[in-house]
């Protein structure tokens, strides 16, 4: 079809004679976006505790939207600009090279890091900085290039230096277990407790302003929610409400969360107001209403409903209070999450037997099943930049934290040394 | 009188001719432009499909439009490329400027004439669908 319009069009061009010929290009390459990330040369030789630049390459193959050069096929290492053979990354297919050098301070105790970022095709420098930090800070120093790298060339800003938080549960003996609510780096790394119980917790929610977690847990011997503050530890009970005090979710402007409480008999979907500790009732249905998520623009929520039968998604404006139904497509889909523009609704969707990731467009309404090599996938969590999704999936024995982007394209798993792995919830920006 | 309609006649063969060769010549034209068509359109083809698997779009590109001025030498190296119409984001302006300067070598027809006519300048739309 693509064609015939372009033979069409050309025929028109030809008829108004020597009118300049127009490609029309609509389709891209289906493959990630060659860089070769040359290792960054040590100048001086003192010992380095992380390597920055394999930190780099690690963060841009992640995404998915790049694919990293191994060093082993790199004709040359360059640390700078002027030595860097462009014949040989192009024969070598590469559209980008990131290169730099590092150097230690003994007077200041910290790591000068310069890096450049070299467009092959053009031939022309991109991006250039100079960096410093101290041996602990360069993890995070390696992430702000990765960031810096990505934004440049994508237009998307990068969240390589945001982080996670989840859930870990260890069998400790046959009737003991703990659990611990663990904030991570993005890439899993760089993990910190921020509390443990021997009684579950569940459904973490970052504050818009990445401060607090807001979640659910059984420690005090019956279900409450709680706010926590990550950098001072301080906890404090928000709803210990007679029944279910499950799923909080902040609203976007941090002022009340979202929550499913059953103090007045059934499980239903509430507002709770942080300032003045008001509850606000959205639903009112004898089916279970739960696991509700607030739009970006805070005017509505999704949630999961068994008023139909069968959990299904439903929607519904916080003033008007009328649910309508989103989810037709099998008999199982629940746990919904906005994207961050409002445009599309991630929720986990059971297909012959075994529960995914999928996707609904708000506007066309078209789903779309982002996970199929793995099963038992749970409570999807959208990276702030939109790109991609983060769930809890089973892999052999274990519950493991899992990535996909939001086209389905690339997956990657997230390396955990501590048992059962749930409830991935992703920060904000958080500079 | 015999001789006026004679040269009647005559007058009307040759018009009769003149009316068939023109009509031979512009089904000579006709084929050669109906030739030159599908030659540039195996071309155009060829050139597209080496820019497809050199772009790589950005996300959140869908929506957006670049024009590029593309100048090849007669070898198919490319000898300037040039945004004409910006779609407003750098970041795919970037790619679209890429996928062009990725094309090691560009498919022209080796006639002269068809590459002076359409190969040596011209424009390429890059627009996500």
């Amino acid at each position: 079809m693509k064609l015939i319009i372009t033979v069409f069009s050309f025929l028109v061009c030809v008829q108004s004679v020597y009118a300049e010929l127009m490609i029309e290009i609509t389709e891209g390459s289906d493959t990630a976006l060659p860089i070769a990330i040359v290792p960054f040369a040590n100048k001086g030789g003192f010992p380095i505790p992380y390597d920055v630049s394999r930190i780099v390459a690690n963060d841009l193959q992640r995404s998915g939207d790049f694919d990293a050069l191994p060093i082993g096929k790199m004709l040359s290492l360059p640390e700078k600009f002027d030595q860097v053979h462009f014949r040989d990354w192009r024969m070598l297919g590469q559209n980008y090279v990131l290169l730099g050098q590092l150097k230690y301070s003994e007077y200041t105790k910290k790591y000068v890091i310069s890096y450049e970022l070299i467009d092959v095709l053009s031939q022309q420098r991109v991006l250039g900085e100079v960096l410093s930090a101290g041996p602990k800070g360069l993890r995070k120093l390696a992430h702000k290039i990765s960031d810096a790298v990505y934004e440049v060339i994508t237009g998307v800003r990068g969240v390589f230096s945001t982080k996670i938080a989840y859930i870990t549960l260890k069998q400790l003996t046959k009737n003991k277990q703990e659990y611990k609510l663990h904030v991570a780096d993005a890439d899993g790394k760089n993990d910190f407790v921020l509390f443990k119980s021997n009684e579950p917790m569940l459904s973490i929610s970052w504050s818009n302003d990445g401060k607090h977690l807001a979640y659910q847990s059984f420690h005090s011997g019956r279900p409450a929610i709680y706010i926590q503050h990550i950098r001072s530890g301080d906890q404090r009970k928000v709803t210990s409400f007679k029944g279910l005090n499950s799923a909080p979710m902040w609203s976007p402007d941090d002022s009340s969360l979202v929550m499913t409480l059953s103090k007045d008999g059934n499980a239903e979907i509430y507002i709770y107001d942080l300032a003045t500790n008001k509850v606000n009732r959205l639903t009112n249905h004898y089916g279970i209403d739960t696991e509700a998520s607030w739009s970006p623009d805070g005017k509505e929520v999704v949630f999961t409903s068994d008023r139909s039968g069968k959990p299904q998604v439903y929607r519904m404006n916080i003033k008007e209070k009328k649910p309508e139904r989103l989810t037709f497509v099998g008999n199982y889909n629940a746990r919904p999450r906005f994207s961050k523009d409002g445009e599309s609704l991630y929720y986990v969707h059971r297909s012959r037997g075994s529960f995914h990731i999928a996707a609904i467009n708000m506007k066309t309404e078209e789903q779309l099943v982002l996970t199929s090599k793995t099963s038992l996938d749970e409570s999807p969590s959208v990276s702030p930049n939109g790109r991609m999704i983060i769930y809890s999936t089973l892999r052999g024995k274990n519950s493991v934290l899992a990535v996909v982007s939001v086209d389905g394209g690339s997956k990657y798993f997230l390396p955990s040394n501590s048992g059962d792995v749930r409830e991935p919830a992703w920060s904000p920006f958080l500079n | 009188m015999l001789q006026a309609e004679v040269e009647r006649e005559q007058e009307l063969e040759r018009t009769l001719e003149a009316e068939q060769a023109a009509k031979a010549l512009s089904r000579q034209q006709e084929l050669a432009l109906a030739q030159e068509l599908s030659e540039t359109e195996r071309y155009l083809s060829l050139i597209r499909s080496r820019v497809v698997n050199q772009w790589h779009i950005p996300p959140k590109s869908v929506g957006l439009s670049v024009v590029l001025q593309i100048r090849l030498l007669p070898t198919g190296e490319l000898s300037s490329v040039r945004i004409i119409e910006r779609s407003g984001v750098k970041a795919f302006d970037q790619s679209a400027e890429n996928a062009a300067r990725g094309v090691q070598k560009y498919p022209v027809p080796e006639k002269r004439e068809l590459f002076e006519k359409q190969f040596r300048v011209f424009s390429m739309r890059f627009a996500p669908s």
